[in-house]
């Protein structure tokens, strides 16, 4: 279904398989070419980037800058996607 | 349609610190819910009855139902809607729904350092600074601490927004909570990517000095134009509001 091949994981399969903190750059879809703002992100912005697999670390990234991904680490977004219980969000399987 | 897995964007280590969090505070989910909502009649208020037709909301989380874009779209299909997050997922995620729209953008850019966000590729091709524009910062402030001094960020932002423009802003509170709760809340945020820090009403309302607050002033989030009969009064988690930029004052260029 093309809204389902819309909704792709670019960050590789991680959401998915919630307890897998795998990032794969092919998991991509080559649909999925970056518009030009993304080369403003960094590296570590990158779906690339290296994963950390270190237990739980103090924050913060640089000043204004993005964020580098640990999945050890709880994320303020993700919690707060939490605290929604999906009820406002889209639904996962239409 | 574009479809998120919400509440399955999660790791393990995000759900187990959402746990704690209501085990701390077990009103925190209505009051996001709260929020959510306090941000669609903000952003509707702006398009339908202020006029405004560009958003820039920084800090925009993960999508949900009645993102931004779709709210002012409903008023204006021309509206210019930019959400930044220095979240790489979040900016991911955002783009990922955006894929098709021309007046919509993502940055991964985060708040703490205004003039880089404010001068993205993304943000300058959207905005035009000279015209008037709703400068939404909603549940985010309270991840930034004092010695980072969110009011100077706040206030760079202002700085740049030409007269008429608004800004959204809900900050978490600990007025009117036990001490001990709002302990074990900064607590759950203590490991997390940012730390949670509940400000009282009076910090709260310092992000608003020199704008005009849109009625009915700082309230909680279930307070803010809620249309029907009043509710009966829940704990308030949140402080929200929404004001303009007068008339007159100075305004830096971008």
């Amino acid at each position: 279904m093309a809204a389902r091949s819309r909704s792709f994981d670019p960050i590789g399969t991680l959401y998915h398989h919630q307890d897998v903190p795998t990032v794969s750059p092919s998991a991509v879809p080559a649909s999925l070419t970056p518009p030009l703002y993304w080369s403003t992100m960094t590296a570590e912005c990158s779906p690339s980037a290296p994963v950390s697999t270190a237990p739980h670390r103090p924050r913060p990234p640089g000043r204004g800058g993005p964020q580098a991904f640990d999945p050890s680490v709880p994320n303020v977004a993700r919690i707060y996607d939490y605290l929604l219980r999906g009820k406002d969000n889209y639904a996962c399987r239409p | 349609m574009t479809i998120c897995c919400a509440g399955r964007t999660t790791t393990p280590a995000d759900r187990d610190a959402a746990r704690r969090l209501l085990a701390a505070v077990p009103g925190a989910a209505l009051a996001a819910r709260d929020n959510r909502a306090f941000l669609g009649r903000a952003v509707r208020f702006l398009a339908r009855e202020a006029g405004i037709r560009q958003f820039l909301d920084i800090g925009t989380g993960l999508p949900a139902r009645g993102n931004v874009h779709e709210i002012a779209h409903a008023a204006s299909p021309l509206s210019h809607v930019v959400y930044a997050d220095n979240d790489p997922l979040v900016a991911a995620h955002a783009e990922a729904l955006l894929a098709d729209s021309l007046r919509v953008a993502a940055v991964c850019a985060g708040l703490r350092d205004p003039g880089h966000l404010l001068t993205q590729p993304a943000v300058r091709s959207h905005i035009d600074f000279d015209q008037p524009v709703a400068v939404l910062m909603v549940a985010v402030l309270h991840f930034i601490e004092d010695r980072e001094d969110p009011w100077s960020i706040v206030n760079a932002c202002k700085a740049r927004m030409a007269p008429g423009s608004y800004l959204v802003l809900s900050h978490v509170t600990g007025d009117g909570t036990p001490a001990d709760m709002v302990r074990q809340a900064a607590e759950v945020y203590e490991h997390a990517s940012a730390p949670g820090l509940a400000r009282s009403r009076a910090q709260i309302a310092r992000f608003f000095d020199g704008l005009d607050m849109a009625a009915p002033g700082l309230a909680g989030p279930c307070q803010w134009r809620r249309p029907g009969r009043a509710r009966k009064p829940r704990p308030v988690l949140f402080y929200a509001g929404v004001a303009r930029k007068p008339a007159g004052t100075r305004v830096m260029a971008v």
